[in-house]
Formats: C-alpha cells, sequence, structure tokens
C-alpha cells in the first residue's frame, strides 16, 4: 500500500505481480494443512508381536460431521458412538509401521495433539531406545507428550473407552494430576535419562475392571511404575513406593493417609498437600549420605479415633506419625531403586550439585555407589487445620 | 539498486521546484489576490460599473439589481446588487433603502450616506475583484455615481443547519453540540469554549472556483509558530478548483500521502478541537463542511474519544486497554484464525481443535477461502447499511443477520467457528472510535489473510513488522505518528493506553518545532 509510488511504475507492477502470482502457484512451497485433511491421533501405542515386528497403534478422533443445529450441544457421544477409531500398523521398525497405517488412511496422520504415548509391556522391555528415539525425533509429537509403560498390551488402553472423558487420551493425559501419581512426560523422560545408567521410571497403567456390586466398570488403573535402567526393564514398584520418588523429586501432588495414634483405635485421615521437599548431600567418611527434608501441610479430613483435635498434645501425636510414615515411605522406595540399581531418585544429580569434585570421581562407577547411599529423612509436615468439629 | 539510485536523483530536483513554487505562493499571498482584470479599480461611472458588474454575472438569475436614486433626483444615481438567499432582504429594506431614500439632498459625498446606513459592518470596496467577492460571500454592494468606492453591507444571511449532535462521534457524557457546515457558526462555537483573544482565527480563500473560506484556528503562545508557518506553507501549495469536505485538504495535507494510514485527525466535534488547540495543535476548518482538521496527529489520538476524559480515569484506562485489544483483533483476527487452522493445529487446545475439526468436517472451503467468503459478505453488507437510507437499513442488517448468521451454517458453506471470528472482527472494528483508521485496518485485513494463509504465522508476523515498521516511519507534520510508544516519551505515556488522573498531566504534548511550551498553565 505504502509502496504504491513505487508499484504504480508498469515496469516493476509486472515484476511484482508475477512474482505473487508465481507465489501462489508454487503449491510445493508451502506446507499448509487443511483441518479436514488431518486424522488427529489423540493417543498411539506401541507394540511388539511374536515375530518381534513392531506394531503402532493411534487413535484417531473422527468428527461426525453433526449438523450445525445440534451442534450447540457439544460432543455427548459416550463411547457407544464411535467417535474414535483404533487403527493398527505393522513393521520391522516404528516409522514403517506408522507408514503402513498412513497408507491406508486417506488423510494426514496429525500427530501434533497427541497427548499419550503407550508402550506395551514387551515394547518397553526391548525396545525402550527405540521408541523415545522416534517420538523426540518426530516434529509432531510434542514434548509434552506424556509416556505410558502398559501391563500388557498398549493397544488396550487405546481401546479404552471411558464414560466421562471423549477418549482414554483424555484420562491419560489427567491421570498425573490425581493424586501424587506418576507423570513423565517425554521431556522428563529424555531429561532424566541422561543420568548415570540411563535410569528411567515409567508409570504402568492397565484397563482393569472393577466389581461394584453386582455391574462391573471398567477403568484406566495406575499401578505402579516401570523402573529402567540402560534401556532394559529391571523391575517394577507399586504405586504406594513411587510416592518416595515424588517427594524426592519435589513433584508430590497430594495424598491422604490413613494414621493409627499409639495407644487408641481408630485412625485420623489426614490429607498432605503444598509438599516442599529439599534434598541435600554429605559425604562423611567415606559414606555418602543424602538428607531429605520434607515440609507440608496436614488437614484431618477423617477423625476415627476418640481423641480430641483441639488438643495441641494430639496433634503433635498425628505430626509425629505423618512424619514416622514419610520416612518409611521414602526410604522404602529408595531401598526399591537402589535394590534395582536405577537412580531415578536423581541422588546423582544432588552429589554432583554439592560435591561435585567426589562425585565427578566416581561417576563412572555410580553402579557401585547408588545401592550403598544411606537415605536420611526429616519430615516436618504440620497439622494445619484439626477440623469444625471435635 | 538501480530503483534505489533513480529515486535519489529524482528526490534531489524536487526541493528546487518545491521552493519555487513556494515563493510564488508567497508573492501571491503577500500581493493579495492577483488577477489581471478583476483587479481594475472601480470607476467613476455608474453605469460603466453597472455594465461591467450585469456582464460578469451575465446568466445569473439568482443576482438581484435594483437601481434607485438617492436624495430626489430624476436619474438613478445609486445601484444595489445582491445574490438572493446569501442576504437578509428585510433588514436591507429597513436599514438601507428606507434611510437613503428619505435623503432629501445629496451632493455625491459618500460619508454623507454612510452615515446614513445604521449598519455595523460595513466595508468600502475599491477593485472589482472584490466586489465579487463580497457578492460570493453574500454582503449586498451598494455603488454610487461619481464615486470609485462600492460599499459593502454586511448583511449576508445563510440558511444554515441547527447545532445537532455530531452523529460520527456520540458520546454518553459530554457536550451534544457538533459543527455545522458554516464557517462563522463553527468559529463562534470555538470562540464560545475558549474565549481567550490569543486564539486566532487566520482566514483564507481556497479553490479556483469555489473559493471556499478556509479557517486556521490555533492558541497563540501554545501552538509553535514553526509549525503553523508550515500549515500555511503546505495550505498555499494545494491548487484546487473546488474543496467540497475537508477530506480532500487531509489527503493533500499529510506527510505520507501514499500510507493507508491517515495522518490527521478530523472530528465534528466542539470540545474535541478546542481540547485539541490546548495541546498545542493547529485546527482547519473549512467551510462546507463540519469536520474539521486537527493536526500533528498521531496514533494515539485515533484510540481516544471525547469522553475518555469525562469519565473516571480507571474507566477511561480500561477501556483504552480493551480498545488497543480489539484494533489488534480487528487487523489479525481472521488472519490468525486462518493461521492456527492451516499451519498450527497444535496450538490449539485438544478439546476445542475436536469439536472445531467437527464443525468444519461439513464445510468443503479452505479456511482462508471460508474467512474470505464471510469477511467479503460482512463488508458488502456494512457498506450496503451505510449507503441505505435509515428505513431500509434495518431490513438489511435482518437479512444480513440472517445470511452471515444462520443459513450460511445449514447451508454448510461456513463453519460456526468463522461465524464467531467473524463476527468478533467487525465488532472490533466497531469499536475504534475513528472511523478513518477503523477503515485502514479493515482494508489492511485483507492481504494480511492471503499471506498468513500462505506462510502461517511466519507471514503474519511478516506482514506486522512490516505494518509496524511501516508505523514508525509516518510522520504527521514531523511528529514521530507512534508517539509516545516510539520513540517512548514518559510524559505523554500519561495519556495514551492509560489516562493519568488530570492533575497528573501537567505537560503539553511534545509536538513538532523549536518551542515547545510545555507546562499547562494551573
Amino acid at each position: 500500500m505504502f509502496l504504491l509510488p513505487d508499484l504504480l511504475k508498469v515496469k516493476r507492477l509486472s515484476v511484482i505481480l508475477s512474482l505473487l502470482c508465481s507465489f501462489s502457484v508454487m503449491t510445493g512451497c508451502w506446507d499448509q494443512k487443511e483441518l479436514n485433511t488431518l486424522a488427529i491421533v489423540t493417543a498411539s501405542s506401541f507394540d511388539l508381536d511374536e515375530n518381534n515386528n513392531v506394531i503402532v497403534s493411534v487413535q484417531i478422533f473422527t468428527p461426525t460431521g453433526m449438523s450445525s443445529s445440534e451442534g450447540s450441544g457439544g460432543s455427548s457421544g459416550t463411547g457407544g458412538q464411535g467417535a474414535n477409531l483404533i487403527l493398527s500398523g505393522k513393521g520391522s521398525t516404528i516409522s514403517e509401521a506408522v507408514n503402513n497405517i498412513e497408507t491406508r488412511v486417506p488423510r494426514h496422520l496429525f500427530r501434533g495433539q497427541n497427548s499419550a504415548i503407550v508402550f506395551g509391556h514387551h515394547f518397553a522391555e526391548k525396545r525402550l531406545k527405540e521408541g523415545l528415539d522416534y517420538a523426540a525425533r518426530f516434529y509432531e509429537i510434542k514434548e509434552r507428550t506424556l509416556i505410558y509403560v502398559a501391563k500388557d498390551q498398549g493397544v488396550d488402553l487405546l481401546q479404552y473407552r471411558p464414560n466421562i472423558e471423549r477418549n482414554s487420551a483424555d484420562v491419560m493425559e489427567y491421570l498425573p494430576e490425581k493424586d501424587a501419581n506418576l507423570g513423565m512426560s517425554l521431556k522428563d523422560v529424555i531429561l532424566m535419562r541422561l543420568g548415570p545408567n540411563k535410569p528411567v521410571i515409567l508409570p504402568m497403567i492397565e484397563v482393569k475392571k472393577i466389581h461394584v456390586k453386582g455391574y462391573s466398570e471398567e477403568q484406566i488403573v495406575n499401578l505402579g511404575s516401570a523402573i529402567f535402567s540402560n534401556d532394559h526393564l529391571v523391575g517394577t514398584i507399586s504405586r504406594h513406593d513411587t510416592y518416595g520418588q515424588r517427594l524426592i523429586y519435589n513433584e508430590f501432588g497430594q495424598t491422604t493417609f490413613p494414621l493409627h495414634l499409639k495407644g487408641h483405635s481408630g485412625q485420623v485421615s489426614l490429607n498432605i498437600q503444598n509438599v516442599k521437599t529439599a534434598t541435600h548431600s554429605t559425604i562423611k567418611n567415606g559414606k555418602w549420605i543424602i538428607t531429605v527434608k520434607v515440609s507440608g501441610k496436614g488437614i484431618v479430613f477423617e477423625n476415627t479415633t476418640n481423641q480430641s483435635l483441639f488438643k495441641v498434645k494430639t496433634e503433635h501425636k498425628i505430626e509425629k506419625e505423618v512424619n514416622k510414615r514419610l520416612r518409611s515411605v521414602i526410604i522404602r522406595s529408595a531401598k526399591q531403586t537402589q535394590k534395582l540399581n536405577s537412580d531415578v531418585m536423581n541422588f546423582h544429580g544432588v552429589f554432583y550439585r554439592e560435591h561435585s569434585d567426589e562425585y565427578n570421581k566416581v561417576s563412572h562407577n555410580w553402579k557401585d555407589i547408588y545401592p550403598r547411599i544411606d537415605v536420611k529423612v526429616h519430615g516436618h509436615i504440620n497439622v494445619y487445620d484439626p477440623g469444625m468439629i471435635d | 539498486m538501480g530503483l534505489f539510485k533513480k529515486k535519489k536523483k529524482k528526490k534531489e530536483q524536487k526541493p528546487k521546484q518545491q521552493q519555487q513554487q513556494q515563493q510564488q505562493h508567497e508573492n501571491v499571498l503577500n500581493g493579495e489576490e492577483v488577477n489581471s482584470t478583476a483587479t481594475d479599480q472601480i470607476s467613476q461611472s455608474l453605469m460603466i460599473n453597472k455594465q461591467r458588474i450585469l456582464d460578469v454575472y451575465s446568466d445569473c438569475s439568482d443576482l438581484i439589481t435594483r437601481s434607485f436614486s438617492i436624495g430626489k433626483q430624476s436619474k438613478d444615481n445609486a445601484f444595489l446588487i445582491y445574490i438572493e438567499g446569501t442576504s437578509n432582504s428585510e433588514e436591507l429594506d429597513k436599514v438601507v433603502f428606507r434611510p437613503l431614500m428619505s435623503i432629501s439632498e445629496w451632493d455625491h459625498r459618500l460619508d454623507k450616506v454612510i452615515n446614513s446606513i445604521s449598519l455595523g459592518q460595513l466595508k468600502q470596496v475599491t477593485t472589482y475583484e472584490e466586489i465579487y467577492n463580497q457578492l460570493a460571500n453574500g454582503n449586498p454592494l451598494l455603488i454610487l455615481d461619481q464615486i470609485p468606492v462600492a460599499l459593502s453591507l454586511g448583511l449576508s444571511k445563510w440558511v444554515t443547519r441547527g447545532i445537532e449532535d455530531p452523529t460520527s462521534e456520540v458520546v454518553v457524557r459530554g457536550p451534544k453540540e457538533g459543527f455545522v457546515e458554516s464557517l462563522r457558526v463553527n468559529t463562534s462555537l470555538i470562540r464560545k469554549r475558549l474565549r481567550t483573544p490569543q486564539l486566532k482565527i487566520k482566514s483564507k480563500v481556497m479553490g479556483e472556483y469555489s473559493k471556499t473560506q478556509i479557517a486556521i484556528a490555533y492558541l497563540d503562545g501554545v501552538c509553535d509558530p514553526d509549525l503553523l508557518k508550515e500549515v500555511e506553507n503546505r495550505l498555499n501549495k494545494i491548487k484546487l478548483e473546488g474543496i467540497m469536505e475537508s477530506g480532500v485538504l487531509e489527503e493533500y495535507l499529510q506527510d505520507n500521502r501514499y500510507s493507508p494510514f491517515t495522518q490527521i485527525l478530523s472530528t465534528e466535534r466542539t470540545d474535541t478541537f478546542c481540547g485539541n488547540l490546548l495541546e498545542g495543535r493547529v485546527g482547519i476548518l473549512v467551510e462546507g463542511t463540519p469536520f474539521c482538521l486537527i493536526l500533528p496527529t498521531t496514533f494515539n489520538a485515533f484510540i481516544q474519544t471525547a469522553e475518555d476524559y469525562s469519565q473516571g480515569f480507571y474507566i477511561t484506562t480500561l477501556l483504552r486497554v480493551l480498545r488497543f485489544l480489539f484494533l489488534g483483533v480487528a487487523l489479525i483476527g481472521p488472519s490468525f484464525y486462518i493461521a492456527v487452522m492451516t499451519f498450527h493445529q497444535e496450538m490449539v487446545p485438544t478439546t476445542l481443535l475436536l469439536s472445531i475439526a467437527q464443525s468444519r468436517e461439513q464445510v468443503p472451503f479452505p479456511a482462508l477461502f471460508e474467512a474470505l467468503l464471510m469477511e467479503v459478505t460482512f463488508e458488502a453488507l456494512r457498506e450496503a447499511g451505510v449507503r441505505l437510507p435509515k428505513q431500509v437499513g434495518s431490513a438489511v442488517s435482518i437479512v444480513g443477520a440472517l445470511v452471515i448468521g444462520q443459513a450460511s451454517i445449514q447451508a454448510g458453506l461456513v463453519s460456526p467457528p468463522m461465524v464467531i471470528v467473524v463476527a468478533i472482527t467487525g465488532i472490533a472494528s466497531f469499536m475504534i472510535p475513528h472511523y478513518n483508521i477503523a477503515i485502514s485496518l479493515r482494508m489492511l485485513r485483507f492481504p494480511i489473510m492471503f499471506i498468513s494463509a500462505f506462510l502461517g504465522f511466519l507471514g503474519l508476523i511478516m506482514a506486522l513488522i512490516v505494518i509496524i515498521i511501516h508505523l514508525c516511519s509516518l510522520r504527521s507534520f514531523g511528529v514521530p505518528y507512534l508517539e509516545p510508544f516510539a520513540p517512548f516519551k514518559k510524559s505523554g505515556f500519561k495519556d495514551s493506553v492509560i489516562r493519568a488522573p488530570a492533575w497528573k498531566q501537567k505537560t503539553r504534548p511534545h509536538l513538532t518545532g523549536s518551542v515547545w511550551n510545555k507546562q499547562r498553565k494551573e
């Protein structure tokens, strides 16, 4: 517009016009993709079959193209309507398998909205590295994509139709936000894998039938965590034992502990939130020690003892109990990972931070040091809210 | 490179020509109007004068002439002419004819006639040129025998519209007094608000045929003399046959005439006009239009309304931020949607993308075409609504709402999200207080839509960068267009996107020129 004085000259005008025209003709130059030409992948899974071939499955959202008049209601489809489509492809590598799917779908498999990738158990055991490599390398897959390990086959989780959410991808996306569940994004995994002996911890999930008097309901359940070392599955720990990892990583959400008070029947259910942990290291007489300080708020949700919570003495008792509980949780999960010899607790990071000289000397044989690290826990959870009634 | 060289050469040549022209114009100003035939002195003889005037005004049916005699002589020795409808004929009868006719004896002395006419505005005119001017301004002229002087009687009375609400700039709180088509009424309205003798209103006639009266209003001592000189300079350079509206002047006066952004504010509000004079700006009033020009103007002025100063500063700040926000929406709303829908689908929250995908499934067009379809329809509807008479206008809006709202979705032409985007963009462009700048943004929207359809956000940002660079390069009478943002001026910032309370605004904005009367008087 403001180039008009220049544009007005016929010669230049013709040059610019021909340039503009050629831009629009050179369709190869633009990577435009209309929404109508995309198959939006919401979740995908990698599995292995008996012949060691990779089976990639994708969960595709199928827009039903409902007319505008009913469009205002939003998607009310609950499972049965078939708003999701699961497609699988086989190949010797992941990309071959994906290509196999793509040849059968008229649309481009768009994985920019892929919120979760599930590794089948066999796949995770043998090909974890390839899976991570593909996910990190492929430009459409986001770093925020959550990585899961299935107890059995990854496809099962894609095929699961939840009752509340639109698809299982949504369920998997929100799973880490509940309780103190472990949630590992692609970025988290890649960063953790940089540690000595490539420690990786991934949440393990399964579709489980839960029976509630007379009828059963399928649900996605977090079973615990799969622990890897040097890209091999070395073992699993329970969900409860994962709390320790979350605490030391300072990413503990919130959870409720039922506590027995000494010498009293009944229990006090304490919800702990706003948990902050500080991890420090000391090396004393050749002993490598990790000190974990846990502080946070405790709120009493339920009280079935006969104790009055308005007494400071009782509160102290509860605090003592909960700190004892946290100590056991952390030490237990540290012990477990030490047994599996995979430093998913990031102890190496703490030592590197605070005793870098000593750490650098032994970093190449961290395998021998790690199982012998002592863990000390100081709990400082305070009962913040005893409730309104006595 | 060749292109640039050529440009430079031309630039070098230009100033010389301009200087010459400028000098010529100044000569014209100093030596008053130069016209070979019309500058002749009025003759002694009434007959010659009469004949000459009637020759000039031949075939003018609205010219009224009346010959009569003063001092009860047999021969007509006086001649009165005026243009019908421009003079107050009743008054003429009362203050001119009756007293003159009652003179018993007259010895061709001018002072006797002057003394008998009971009129405040009386001007002696000696050239034909002036006679024509006075006639054109509605003043009746009295020509007397044996006297080489014509008397211009200040009895002009033009039909004017009453003072009404300014329709293009409506406010909830504030004066409902707008300029009208008459220049003199307008100057009186300004005088009413600024009663200081420092308010100067310089007059000027422009237009070869229209002879349009133009007034340059400014506050002496507040307005920079250099600015005033520049304004007069530029006005002198303009040669036009007729000036029907101030918009023509606006086009000529701008620093960058090819820019889509107007660099001169036009207003029909008296309070806006006077407020700007107080800030040291110059106003130009044009006979025959209620729209007056204010210069220099920065981009900032286009998102401000007169009401901003009568409302609380919290509310004003909030509203201005909102306006700024929607200014952006009006410019890039559809382009953003196109870029996201064709290039960056990963940016949209999954749930939203899925529902958009669902609603777009039946639409056969690419996003660009869909957006163009809607935007063009919307622009057409708006244009139709503006041009149509009020009674039909509502029908258009009903049809339009049906067409772009419901029917097009049900017909599967466009998707509901697109309608939302177009509607929000439409509302956003209505939110900009000044129509001029809203039009510019509406226009720029389309090329940006194309670029973002080809290049995504890359293109969108490129287009924005080009626009911002252009805005930065613009000047309005030497004042950077984006002041106080670029260059950043702390004192000016107090009255930009935010409005500081009135007592915090002690300084006038920095405009062009060497004299900056910085402090406001308390």
